[in-house]
């Protein structure tokens, strides 16, 4: 036992934690881009562990999708137990189904065994092993016993309510985080988060390891099981995820004592605010002198083409039509290069189904019963007198463009974070009617609107990070994002690019 | 990467692993992508429509829209039916389509869910078609679930309602729109009138994007797939994707079928040809004539490169056998062949091809990659076919791999050029040209690099 001082800080960083109550049910029949609990269990906190033998408990079909897609990076000590480009089922058949898979699931752990010798296995249900009934859970403890192995299992059947993150979570929290020691350094720290993958681990090492922290383990990010059995060792979990796992830190100060902060890595605000806060919390001057140094070593690297890019950005306007996670993120870059965006419909302040449904016609099913008319009333904005409050760097600037009379006196129902300006609760039909009229140069369109046809008719352009494989965190991150920018809008050109024997003549 | 395959074969019956197929939904959303204005909607989790709409999108480098029922733990206890109904109205009133394909998961066959009863209840508007699919997950594969889907389609759809016409349809099986582009085009050039079901071109590889209730231009019109009662002949491309609709068609209405390999290579392209002039009144034009020439010039001077390489293909059983065929023929060796598509008949078709052409080739489905591996640690190959999951098992064997089939979700373009006809033969000769001409331009000593 250790005893610290802990003192809350002031600096703000902005990170995408949630309420579990927040999160949005989806509704049948509507487009939707949600998964399911099998593929955030296996995919998102077991797949990156690295040694975690992964057995997928169902037919082929989940393994062969979840198999190699997500951009993770395993960082083993020891090469003969990374199984992370392995795919591993029971491949359950008709007959299966019908006389259970139970014995199917003990002689694929046999194999299993056989085969690789791993030193832990995890076995994912999927959907019909909680509706068939298979006893999972004693035969994991029966294989532990019989193979002196671990065997972890996790009811991530994909029909359930309840997110696989917090399944998996849960499992790790009580089963492997405290098993074991190691030697740590002087300022042990533990990430969590989804945001500790790929490249931009490598980025958050490199920084942490320059000013001296030592990464015990990762939970949720690129880690190894080694280190998850003493991740208790830590002092201090660095914390930020987009799934609503906020209590997960606390359960962690419950049972081991360790503190937390928020960590954001994305946004120039966010990662000065966060490493700052890191020094405080381990109130030792080194640290904070150190971390100056850091910061201002780096920010002297991009200052020079951060201006640059700023000067060919300036007047710029931004709408973000994006999920509250990911416009947060888009905020906090955008805010680098001092634009200011426009939110528009941030899930986070709509009504579940609000984006994807415009009107009252949504439908809401009651199990066993007939469907129902949705009884809640909602009426569409009047955009005609529909009352904005823009800051007046962008209210001069939209102004110019349009001829949309913007009162600045009597806004109405708008929020201000980060100076930018958040339209919420507009529906898919309202949303391109402002989109016309605030004419922006780039536009952030989420997932869903990309083919749901959001802004289709106008000319300006689409920004897509998803289809680049690049990353925007760290100092570089600003840069880069940027360029993309840039890049994104001199390709804008192409989309309404029609051919020349098209055109009709005026002649 | 994948260090720990072992080439001692091991005793394996239950683990699976590193698989080589999808499950049936895939399949079945793929086939519905390719009718004119349908909504394929997915009768399971969120998470299935998700994983293979994902598939499919990395596959086809775009977007496109596909709708689910979102069943929970509510559903598992007191059916999905309320949720499909919901879903149903959902979809009509929000997206507006001509037709919704309706496809179950393992979740919905498992809880049983009576899909056509709930689909026959319900008050449908004039104009609109609702059609269903049994694909559970848990039998077959992605190709099975192809197979499924357009049987059931010409189940719901397709009506006898006069005489025959001169019409012929043809069913693709489950490739890329460029092939279907591809069959189409030697359809038109030989002057035969015809309907290709499934058909995705035009579905996919559309600029910008679209509004929320309109469809791509492409697919198989709905008129046209209730007219397939009426037509002279069907010709099936593909016995794993395309005989339970052929056959279905033929018990339906009376539609006689010709089964056919996937016309990939030169002698599966000559079978199609002479098919396609029983129903035409031309001769074969002379583009056609001259793509064959073609075809036969470049393995003609291209042979030292290619002539006695041993080839390890991977992937669905069609493309497979009409592959190994083309390879075979032009004095390559198909060594391995493996499909992850269980039935008994790619075996033996590809035993009747070792046997035809001398060669001591192993053939299995279903089997995985790991199979594949430990067989290729044993007895090299030298070059891969197959889709973008034998990446990791080009690597580690260092052999180069020639993406062909699905999924193919590293590259671009490669949906859109075919393989099939014998265009599509000129294409695949380049391709496998290209990595043994670059594995040697890589390995050759510095002082034997020449410009020839």
């Amino acid at each position: 036992m250790s005893l610290t001082e802990y003192n809350p800080t002031k600096r703000q960083v902005l990170t995408g934690e949630r309420e579990i109550s927040s999160l949005i049910m989806d509704i049948p029949g509507v487009l939707c881009k949600h998964g399911c609990s099998y593929m955030a269990c296996r995919g998102l906190v077991l797949a990156p562990i690295s040694g975690i033998f992964i057995i997928t408990h169902g037919p082929v079909g989940c393994s062969c999708y979840s198999w190699g897609g997500n951009r993770i990076r395993q960082r083993s000590a020891n090469m003969e137990d990374n199984y992370s480009r392995y795919s591993f089922s029971t491949n359950m058949q008709e007959s299966d189904i019908i006389f259970g898979g139970e014995e199917k699931l003990k002689q694929t752990i046999k194999e299993a065994v056989d085969i690789f010798h791993p030193p832990v296995i995890a076995i994912c249900s999927t959907c019909p092993i909680g509706l068939i009934g298979d006893d999972v859970q004693s035969i994991a403890q029966a294989a532990e016993q019989e193979y002196g192995i671990k065997v972890l299992s996790f009811a991530c059947e994909g029909f359930r309510s309840i997110p696989g993150y917090r399944l998996a979570n849960q499992g790790i929290i009580e089963h492997v985080i405290g098993t074991g020691e190691k030697n740590v350094g002087k300022y042990p720290v533990n990430i969590i988060g989804e945001f500790y993958r790929g490249q931009r681990a490598d980025e958050i090492t490199r920084i942490l390891n320059r000013i001296g922290y030592d990464i015990v383990a990762v939970l949720m990010g690129d880690g190894s099981y080694d280190d998850l059995k003493t991740a208790q060792q830590a002092r201090l979990n660095l914390f930020n995820s987009n799934k609503a796992v906020a209590d997960l830190v606390d359960v962690l100060h419950e049972k081991f004592g360790t503190g937390w902060l928020k960590f954001n890595f994305i946004g120039l605000d966010n990662i000065i605010n966060s490493l700052k806060n890191m020094a405080d919390f381990f109130k030792a001057p080194e640290l904070v002198s150190k971390t100056d140094i850091l910061i201002a070593e780096e920010l002297a690297q991009i200052q020079d083409v951060l201006n640059e890019c700023k000067n060919k950005l300036k007047d710029k306007t931004a709408v973000i039509f994006e999920d509250e996670f990911v416009s947060l993120q888009y905020q906090a870059l955008l805010k680098d290069l001092e634009i200011n965006p426009v939110t528009i419909g941030n899930e986070l302040f709509c009504a579940p189904g609000q984006n994807e449904i415009s009107f009252m016609s949504a439908t809401e099913s009651v199990p066993g019963g007939p469907a129902k008319k949705k009884e809640t009333m909602r009426y569409d904005t009047d955009l005609e007198h529909y009352h904005v409050t823009i800051p007046s760097r962008l209210f001069d600037k939209i102004k110019i463009k349009s001829k949309l009379s913007l009162n600045n006196d009597n806004g109405t129902y708008s929020r201000t974070a980060y100076n930018n300006i958040l339209i919420p609760h507009l529906s898919r039909k309202e949303t391109e009617y402002l989109l016309k009229i605030l004419e922006p140069d780039i536009f952030f369109p989420g997932i869903k609107e990309i083919f749901t046809g959001v802004g289709a008719d106008s000319s300006f352009c689409f920004f897509q990070a998803d289809q680049y494989r690049f990353d925007y965190g760290g100092f570089q991150g600003a840069i880069h994002f940027a360029r993309d920018l840039l890049m994104n809008m001199r390709m804008a050109v192409w989309h309404k690019n029609i051919a020349p024997w098209k055109i009709k003549s005026h002649d | 990467m994948l260090d720990l395959t072992s080439n001692k074969s091991v005793e394996r019956k239950f683990l699976r692993i590193n698989p080589l197929a999808g499950c049936q939904p895939l399949g079945a959303m793929y086939a519905s992508l390719g009718i004119h204005g349908c909504m394929p909607h997915s009768h399971g989790t969120s998470g299935c429509s998700r994983f293979q709409k994902t598939m499919l999108q990395r596959h086809f480098r775009q977007s496109f829209k596909v709708t689910t029922s979102v069943l929970k733990e509510s559903a598992a206890i007191f059916g999905g039916e309320s949720n499909l109904q919901t879903a149903v109205r959902n979809i009509i009133d929000l997206y507006d389509p001509e037709i919704i394909a309706v496809h179950t998961t393992c979740l919905s066959e498992i809880i049983g869910d009576d899909i056509k009863a709930c689909l026959h209840n319900f008050p449908l508007p004039e104009g609109k078609y609702m059609i269903h699919a049994n694909t559970p997950s848990f039998s077959g594969s992605h190709i099975t679930g192809f197979s499924n889907m357009v049987a059931s389609a010409i189940q719901y759809l397709a009506r006898k309602t006069g005489g025959p016409n001169n019409k012929i349809c043809i069913l693709p099986g489950f490739v890329n729109p460029g092939d279907m582009k591809e069959i189409k085009r030697i359809s038109f050039l030989m002057g035969v009138e015809h309907i290709l079901f499934p058909d995705t071109c035009g579905v996919f590889g559309q600029r910008g994007v679209e509004k929320i209730n309109k469809y791509p231009a492409g697919g198989t019109k709905v008129v046209d797939i209730i007219d397939l009662g009426n037509y002279q002949k069907t010709i099936a491309l593909g016995k794993y994707t395309t005989e339970a609709a052929a056959v279905q068609l033929k018990n339906q209405c009376g539609v006689p079928m010709e089964l056919m390999d996937l016309p990939i290579g030169i002698e599966a392209t000559d079978r199609f040809i002479m098919e396609l002039i029983k129903s035409s009144l031309r001769d074969v034009p002379p583009e056609l004539n001259e793509e064959r020439e073609q075809v036969i010039d470049i393995i003609l001077d291209a042979q030292s490169y290619y002539y006695n390489k041993k080839v390890a293909l991977f992937g669905d059983p069609d493309l497979i056998i009409a592959l190994a065929e083309f390879l075979a023929g032009i004095g390559m060796v198909p060594r391995y062949a493996v499909s992850g598509t269980p039935g008994s008949y790619f075996e033996e078709r590809m035993q009747q091809i070792f046997k035809k052409y001398k060669i001591a080739g192993m053939a299995k489905s279903p089997a995985d990659l790991f199979e594949l591996q430990q067989w290729i640690k044993n007895d090299r190959v030298d070059l891969l076919m197959g889709g973008t999951h034998g990446k990791l098992l080009s690597r580690a064997v260092d052999v180069p791999l020639v993406r062909i089939g699905f999924p193919v979700m590293d590259r671009h373009v490669h949906s859109y050029l075919p393989i099939v006809g014998y265009r599509g033969a000129t294409r695949i000769l380049e391709m496998v040209l290209n990595a043994f001409m670059d594995r040697l331009d890589r390995e050759y000593p510095e002082n034997d690099l020449l410009f020839i």
